[in-house]
């Protein structure tokens, strides 16, 4: 079996995330690498939690503005942003919990109702797109374990 | 109010692997847009201040850049359902060079970037402070009612980029969503 360079870069990228054979059985997002965790959402509230904030959220660009309560005083800052995160992490997070929740906590009066948006979507690597790699008689698993060898 | 600044990742997603950087680009619309309305249900007054994904040196070379393009005007469309509470900003005019009107992202200015083509060295950040400090006071002031005078916009004399109604934002009618997304 020949594959594309492309394909072959791919893989080789895949494999060096160590990510290879979730991402063929389709959990690539349960598995991404996810830095800063806010599992730790209770002990970031009790050092940096204020009233009414400006709650930063999204990706590592967000969290790693490090300086952002200086630049944005005095607007009170709490940056919950958590680096490696994708759109989906941020609707039903991916080892994080419920983030909208979390953040939308935050709030002066306080929420206890929880709704789940019902258009939300997660990205995974569907079947379909991996069933021609499956045809390929298991060849890229040999190859994952050849470059475990190596 | 909550600053949000995601999709970039998802865009590399669709680069390490097989899945179609339409269904990506289109997926990052929409988780947005359902972490956005999640928000606005359990925080009704929330303000939201969505910044588009900055195509940074990498995904210049990965030539992902007409995908972040397509998701930029989707979270713009969406700020512009319900402008009174959100508000579209885009970095990347600033964080850019060699823009030219066919081009809205030009090419990064590449001294502000660490070696991964992503992330930013710590004085980058000033330009962030700069450009999105007035918007997120502006922001703010309108959702704790202090404005007394709503002008909506400042862009005259702060160099604010902000989507407004009636307003062009930055950009303006060069975030068109292309066919399919």
């Amino acid at each position: 079996m020949r594959l594309s360079r492309r394909t072959r870069e791919k893989l080789q990228r895949l494999h060096e995330k160590g990510m290879l054979l979730d991402t063929l059985r389709g959990v690539w997002p349960q598995r991404l690498q996810l830095e800063n965790r806010p599992a730790m959402w209770g002990e970031l509230d009790v050092a940096q939690k204020v009233e009414e904030p400006v709650v930063l959220t999204g990706s590592s660009i967000m969290r790693l503005w490090s300086d952002a309560a200086q630049h944005l005083a005095p607007l009170p800052l709490m940056n919950r942003a958590f680096g490696g995160s994708c759109t989906w992490n941020w609707v039903r997070g991916g080892g994080h919990g419920e983030p909208g929740r979390q953040v939308a906590a935050y709030h002066p009066s306080g929420e206890s109702t929880i709704r789940i948006p019902s258009n939300y979507s997660r990205t995974s690597a569907p079947l379909s797109h991996l069933f021609p790699l499956w045809f390929s008689g298991g060849a890229l698993l040999r190859l994952e374990r050849h470059w475990v060898r190596v | 109010m909550v600053v949000h600044y995601c999709g970039s990742n998802d865009i590399g997603y669709a680069y390490d692997s097989w899945v179609s950087y339409e269904k990506v680009a289109q997926n990052a619309i929409d988780n947005t847009r359902a972490y956005v309305q999640q928000l606005e249900e359990l925080w009704p007054d929330v303000r939201v201040l969505l910044i588009g994904i900055i195509a940074g040196p990498k995904r210049h070379e990965e030539g992902n850049t007409g995908y972040i393009k397509a998701i930029n005007a989707g979270y713009h469309k969406l700020c512009l359902e319900r402008t009174t509470t959100r508000r579209f900003f885009d970095l990347n005019p600033t964080l850019s060079e060699n823009l030219d009107p066919g081009d809205i992202l030009g090419q990064p200015l590449r001294d502000l970037y660490l070696p991964d083509g992503v992330h930013y060295h710590p004085q980058a950040y000033e330009i962030f402070r700069e450009q999105l400090k007035p918007a997120i006071e502006q922001l703010r002031e309108e959702s704790t009612g202090l404005r007394e005078e709503s002008t909506g916009f400042r862009e005259e004399s702060t160099g604010l980029r902000v989507a407004s109604e009636g307003r062009r934002p930055l950009g303006g009618s060069r975030h068109e969503v292309p066919p399919g997304l």
